[in-house]
């Protein structure tokens, strides 16, 4: 096998410390809350498809569809686990 | 009559876990995506928990379509798909609440960053944007510097 070809095993993302939505590393602004604040230092990832029917969605109050990580450190969430 | 995908009356949603091979599960979870899209298959979410390696769980309305989801998918193990309660899919996929354990007055280390390995009295917390100010102990003068909360723990005080 060609040296180089297996892919990273984590993608580059970074979370957002306000939302936690995963954006790309070169993106400034959060698309989905519009914080500027992000951190690398991220768990676990939840990849919300269809955010109007999803139960998940639902329980995690998340509204808009996307990539959001699941622990952020040093974030202060909103949704507590139950 | 057929029925579009957007017209399928909503079926109740399962949760089923997916075993991947160990360390590839955001990987997968990201392919899984793609092909949601590109096939339209009727998967609502997918949750790489952080606490179980090598499993990634998938929220669908038609559990037909979680076998289009999969089916010759890189890192998928042929072992059969778990029916899961939404309760213990939920649990895995709520936040960890991370609030920050230090407070003004409280001696602590910094972990990392320039000022690692010194130690400082914090002087302000900063929850929203994640950061404290210390007083470094360490400098000879009054010297505040403002890290991010991860880079800090709490130290016990030297006597």
């Amino acid at each position: 096998m060609p040296r180089g070809r297996q892919p990273s095993k984590r993608p580059k993302l970074k979370a957002c410390r306000r939302c936690g939505a995963l954006v790309d590393s070169k993106v400034n602004v959060c698309p989905i809350c519009g914080s500027t604040e992000f951190t690398d230092n991220w768990e676990g990832m939840i990849i919300i498809l269809d955010s109007s029917r999803s139960e998940l969605a639902r329980e995690l109050q998340i509204e808009k569809p996307g990539l959001y990580a699941i622990r952020v450190a040093g974030r202060v969430v909103k949704r507590a686990a139950q | 009559m057929v029925v579009s995908g957007e017209e399928r009356p909503a079926k109740p949603s399962r949760f089923y876990a997916v075993y991947v091979t160990g360390g590839t599960e955001a990987r997968v979870a990201l392919m899984m995506k793609q092909r949601t899209e590109a096939l339209g298959l009727d998967v609502r979410s997918i949750i790489v928990p952080p606490e179980l390696r090598g499993v990634v769980v998938v929220e669908v309305g038609d559990p037909g379509d979680l076998y289009d989801l999969i089916r010759g998918l890189r890192d998928v193990k042929r072992r059969r798909p778990v029916l899961i309660k939404k309760e213990e899919a939920v649990k895995l996929a709520a936040p960890v609440v991370e609030i920050p354990t230090v407070e003004k007055g409280q001696i602590v280390e910094i972990i990392s960053g320039p000022f690692r390995g010194m130690r400082g009295r914090v002087v302000e917390v900063y929850e929203q944007r994640g950061e404290v100010d210390l007083v470094l102990l360490e400098s000879d003068f009054r010297m505040i510097v403002t890290v991010p909360l991860e880079q800090v723990r709490p130290a016990e005080e030297r006597h």
